[in-house]
């Protein structure tokens, strides 16, 4: 008993990185431009089509296809930031706007992105048979040999490494200096001079390249179906908010927790209803602590 | 605008008049199909105008308001099928029950505010959906998990809240949402409507003239889930089966919401013209496209949602009122005898 405990312990671990690396783009996107992207699900879905699409007709391995994906998406990105969420933004400023607004844009792109994908794939399932997927990692525990696809190991190590790029460019570039002046203050930041609303496209363009390469993490061992993302979307949230939305080491912090809940969970009850503790968990903290586990205080 | 001479109650509702009478007799006189659209059309302008009641009027965007659609529907279903109780007795415990579950929800959840709060009620949906898929009984109430509950067809029993034909449907359909809408308008032009505006144009300025939020919140939620337990009720009683994964669905949720949004939140007609507007082009799109082009009605709804968010934030509402206005305006300017051009 306890040893499967520990192997799920592991196995949600390993899973709960990824669920990190997916959440970061999420969280960095709402840490600077007080966007909940409810299309950040269908952006994920978006970028493991692509993969599948280049390995499908090239063979391109999803790891060597970052270097297509990426700069995709960040154009994505920024082109979703420049056409839907400015114009909202410009709109604001003097008249009272319906804060759901910018909360709906994004939802109907999510819906409009995902059902394009419906349309045009179907709903079957697809995946990716690539080295990664094929090739296993033993390792023995005890009495028991846990073994896992190399592919999951990578998702778990690409988190840290996602996370890392995403730090090193907030705190340490000049861009950097730029996203965070405008994440603090909008209006002090473009009396200095930034750009306020190209650095919110470069901002949102970093959080969907980043989920671009957690796409390919993901694709290397997950099926790749449209409605993949609305399932990795609504968790990326839960996550973010757990963590602490704005927060990049709370998304990883977020993902594991949720991992772990899920993984262990599923040993004493069925991994669907599992699922369960994971909503449940997040509803908890939002109660208690709505700025999350790492976020900064502040009102609600 | 009733400045000229001849004003009078009708000057400047012609259309909304003649849309009315549209919806209460065509319904005859066409065929079955179309008929079913029309039911579906009444369906979701019933949950759409419950869903306004509470987040139109407070300024907070619920996603998880097929909850309490769902909620209604399985106790006015295990009330029939467990107690033999009659639907018509049935669908009022039944709204009792919501209502009291969603003061009960919304207690929490009040506190939070705009992502957040979405964001809980997308987690309470998914949770409530979870969690009957995956339990056959709790508290010894047969729930039948994601099988759902499939209701005995037992003919036409008006007493069973089950007609031979969809019109009576229809007419029943008919009286609930003339019910919502008619407490959307007392709620409007009363002091609970005026709280309630106060608080979503500024919360803190509204709770320091000494406006109860939670208690006005609370209250608009009592009334939004009990009246749409009522289309939960009529949900299960016309398609005869409430499946869990259909009913507790996110899909749901948006589209009740997106049709209200579309119409225009906080608006009493609104949530109305919004289903007229998106229901057909939605079923007509996916009795066509359906089989070929899964997801092709969705797809419609995220464009839409966009489109009206960046040109038309506040719903149709006020721009077809105005246009239908000034349509009338010309019209009757041009003398009585184009009167009947107008109609459509």
């Amino acid at each position: 008993m306890l040893d499967s405990v520990l192997l799920a312990l592991i196995y949600g671990i390993l899973q709960g990185g990824a669920y990190g690396a997916i959440a970061l783009g999420l969280s960095v996107i709402f840490g600077v431009t007080r966007v909940t992207n409810f299309a950040h699900g269908a952006m994920l879905m978006l970028s493991t089509f692509l993969y599948y699409e280049l390995f499908t007709r090239f063979g391109i391995d999803p790891y060597i296809g970052i270097l297509l994906v990426t700069p995709v998406l960040y154009l994505l990105g920024m082109a979703t930031q420049k056409f839907l969420i400015t114009p909202l933004l410009k709109k604001e400023r003097g008249t009272t706007q319906d804060p759901a607004s910018l909360l709906l844009i994004t939802l109907g792109l999510g819906y409009a992105i995902s059902n394009l994908f419906m349309m045009i794939y179907g709903s079957d399932y697809k995946t990716i048979p690539t080295a990664a997927s094929r090739s296993y990692l033993t390792v023995e525990i005890g009495d028991f040999l846990f073994t896992t696809q190399w592919s999951r190991v990578i998702a778990f190590l690409a988190a840290f490494i996602i996370g890392f790029a995403l730090w090193f460019i907030i705190n340490k570039t000049e861009l950097g200096k730029k996203i965070r002046a405008v994440s603090q203050n909008r209006d002090a930041a473009a009396i200095c001079g930034v750009d306020v609303y190209k650095t919110y496209a470069v901002a949102f363009g970093l959080g969907i390249a980043a989920v671009a390469v957690a796409g390919a993490c993901l694709s290397e061992y997950y099926f790749v179906q449209p409605q993949v993302g609305t399932l990795f979307g609504t968790k990326s949230f839960l996550i973010v908010v757990l963590g602490g939305l704005g927060s990049i080491p709370g998304a990883i912090l977020g993902g594991l927790i949720f991992g772990i809940v899920e993984s262990v969970g599923a040993q004493f009850i069925t991994s669907s209803a599992s699922s369960m503790l994971t909503f449940i968990l997040f509803m908890i903290m939002l109660f208690i602590r709505p700025s999350g586990l790492l976020g900064k205080g502040g009102k609600v | 605008m009733n400045t000229k001479e001849h004003s009078n109650f009708f000057q400047g509702k012609v259309f909304a008049i003649l849309g009315l009478l549209i919806l209460l007799i065509v319904p005859n006189f066409v065929d079955t199909n179309v008929q079913i659209v029309f039911i579906l059309i009444l369906f979701y302008a019933l949950c759409a105008s419950c869903w306004n009641i509470v987040c139109g009027f407070v300024g907070e965007l619920s996603l998880g308001h097929a909850v309490f659609l769902g909620v209604g529907a399985y106790i006015s279903s295990l009330l029939l099928m467990d107690c033999s109780l009659s639907p018509w007795i049935g669908m009022f415990i039944a709204a009792a029950i919501t209502a009291v579950f969603g003061v009960i929800v919304g207690l929490p959840c009040f506190r939070l505010h705009g992502p957040y709060f979405a964001l809980t009620t997308i987690a309470l949906g998914e949770l409530i959906r979870i969690f009957v898929e995956n339990n056959e009984t709790v508290f010894g109430i047969n729930l039948r998990g994601a099988m759902g509950l499939v209701l005995k067809q037992s003919g036409n029993q008006f007493i069973a809240f089950e007609f031979a034909n969809k019109i009576t449907y229809y007419y029943v359909l008919v009286a609930l949402v003339a019910v919502t809408i008619l407490v959307t308008w007392l709620i409007k032009n009363s002091k609970l409507g005026f709280y309630l505006t106060a608080i979503k144009s500024d919360p803190d300025a509204a709770e320091s003239l000494g406006i109860k939020l939670t208690k006005y919140k609370l209250i608009a939620m009592g009334i939004s889930c009990f009246l749409i337990s009522f289309a939960g009720t009529f949900y299960a009683q016309y398609f005869r089966y409430v499946g869990p994964s259909r009913i507790f669905s996110h899909d749901m949720s948006v589209q009740i919401a997106l049709i209200a949004l579309v119409g225009g939140q906080g608006t009493v007609f609104g949530p109305l013209m919004g289903a007229c507007l998106l229901v057909p082009i939605t079923e007509f799109l996916s009795e066509e496209f359906g089989g070929t082009l899964p997801g092709l009605h969705l797809f419609i709804y995220g464009i839409v949602m966009i489109l009206v968010v960046l040109y038309m934030p506040r719903g149709i509402f006020h721009p077809v009122t105005k246009l239908f206005k000034s349509i009338e305006a010309k019209l009757f300017s041009f003398g009585k005898k184009s009167v009947q051009k107008g109609e459509k």
